[in-house]
């Protein structure tokens, strides 16, 4: 009989949890999937992605019985981290049934919310409930900058009492913010701002998605070239791992894509089954078929995303002088080209600003960009 | 300690998957993640407070056909393991004598 050891209980647990993350990888279990319960909100931050997306063409969003159904059909797929999103999560009416029935299916709940909407007795059922994780938006050090980005009065006052109340409960919260050309430039007041309230970690990225229907307004927000180097040339806080020199050829082209429709999901508000909240290319609908018969009888060009592995085997990759620091996501891909395996401005962009840090670090010289 | 007419059940926060014949567990208190191998897995799902350890260990001898001292040696350790995590509590109500519940 096999010993009942690499329990993970006081035991070096992670390699056992990689390896069997990379066998769920090639069996094709979703152990990840994001739901987004809503697009309504609450406020109206001029960088997001779902704003314009209510009501879209007349779609009904799921209802409640409809929820606990998807749910019902993620578990058995072998989703285990399950992310509740929206829109605002706390907007949705049902939250609290919803979540409550995903609890009852043993996933690890992550909930990401604006904040603005829990009192007290919110975070006294947010204390039943005890998910894994709670990630809240914070855009700004102080109640003006944050507000103005919210476009919502009021905004950072109701944050920073939904931190407390957490606090008070013993929950452990994440602040992350989107850095944008109003902001970056207070990321460090921002992050001191967020561990004085007492998050448990603290994180912040430079991407801004266009709207999930291609509009590209959020990115007139996005930083330029410039601001994003002097992002990720200082090291002061946890930014993206960036290679320390050029990689080879060959590593590059063997460099793994993302996850997207094999070790994670989605489901919208009106029952689209996606690859991944960015990629706006369904399975199907939820409506009309199993999840189960979508993943495992999926359409044609998300079979293709699957058979593709690494950087190498998309065309427009393999061809490219900038793989070696190229992050592509299909999703962005897809939004701004219409074709999830086409290079677009963004990925070359970015990898523009990697390419010069790297170099920046070797040789000490200031790269010169255009705008 | 536990013993063999102990009771035990998941404890209700934590999150769980079968990965074929594996285990991944969360606990939302820590944010830990315990991987647990088949066998350990198997004692995760027949845990149930309708269960005794007693019978976990009877079903583990004749699954996997190895001699009952070794398997209820491991189990026992194993479900130790799991009650000092707090990722099982005993069950409620029907308690074995050797159960740590007050």
């Amino acid at each position: 009989m096999t010993r009942m050891n690499g329990t993970g209980v006081g035991g070096p647990a992670q390699r056992r949890v990689d390896e069997i993350c990379l066998r769920a990888d090639a069996l094709q279990i979703p152990l990840q999937a994001i739901v987004e319960l809503t697009y309504r909100c609450n406020l109206d931050c001029v960088h997001c992605y779902c704003r314009h997306l209510t009501n879209t063409q007349g779609r009904q969003e799921l209802t409640t019985e409809e929820w606990r159904r998807v749910l019902d059909q993620l578990a058995p797929l072998g989703v285990l981290n399950l992310t509740l999103s929206g829109g605002e999560i706390f907007v949705s009416r049902d939250f609290w049934e919803i979540v409550h029935h995903a609890k009852s299916l043993h996933f690890s709940l992550t909930l990401f919310t604006n904040g603005t909407m829990i009192g007290e007795k919110q975070a006294d059922l947010l204390a039943e409930l005890r998910p894994t994780s709670i990630e809240m938006s914070v855009l700004g050090p102080t109640e003006e900058s944050h507000d103005s980005l919210t476009k919502t009065r009021d905004s950072w006052r109701r944050l920073m009492r939904a931190a407390e109340l957490l606090n008070e409960r013993n929950l452990p919260f994440v602040f992350k913010t989107t850095l944008m050309k109003e902001n970056i430039l207070q990321q460090y007041e921002i992050e001191r701002m967020a561990r004085l309230c007492g998050c448990q970690a603290y994180k912040n990225g430079t991407e801004i998605s266009p709207c999930n229907d291609g509009n590209r307004e959020p990115q007139r927000h996005q930083i330029g070239q410039r601001a994003l180097f002097d992002y990720f040339i200082d090291e002061r806080s946890g930014k993206p791992v960036l290679p320390e020199e050029q990689p080879t050829r060959e590593l590059s082209l063997r460099k793994g894509t993302c996850g997207a429709g094999v070790n994670g999901c989605a489901v919208n508000p009106y029952g689209d089954f996606l690859p991944c909240i960015q990629l706006m290319m369904p399975f199907g609908n939820v409506r009309e078929r199993s999840l189960r018969d979508m993943w495992q009888d999926p359409p044609e060009q998300i079979a293709q995303i699957r058979r593709t592995k690494a950087y190498g085997q998309i065309v427009a990759c393999a061809q490219c002088d900038m793989i070696d620091y190229c992050r592509r996501c299909h999703g962005l891909a897809h939004l701004e080209t219409g074709a999830w395996d086409s290079c677009y401005d963004e990925a070359r962009k970015t990898a523009a600003v990697i390419r010069a840090v790297v170099n920046f670090k070797r040789e000490r010289i200031l790269p010169v960009f255009e705008g | 300690m536990i013993s063999p007419d102990s009771r035990l059940q998941h404890h209700p926060d934590v999150a769980w998957r079968l990965v074929q014949e594996d285990a991944l567990l969360v606990d939302p208190h820590t944010g830990r993640i315990f991987p647990l191998n088949p066998v350990a897995a198997r004692i995760w799902t027949l845990m149930d407070p309708s269960r005794q350890v007693s019978e976990i260990v009877e079903i583990l001898v004749n699954e996997f056909d190895a001699p009952h001292e070794n398997v209820r040696e491991d189990a026992y350790e194993f479900i130790e393991k799991l009650l000092s995590a707090n990722l099982v509590v005993p069950a409620p109500g029907r308690v074995g004598k050797g159960s740590s519940q007050q």
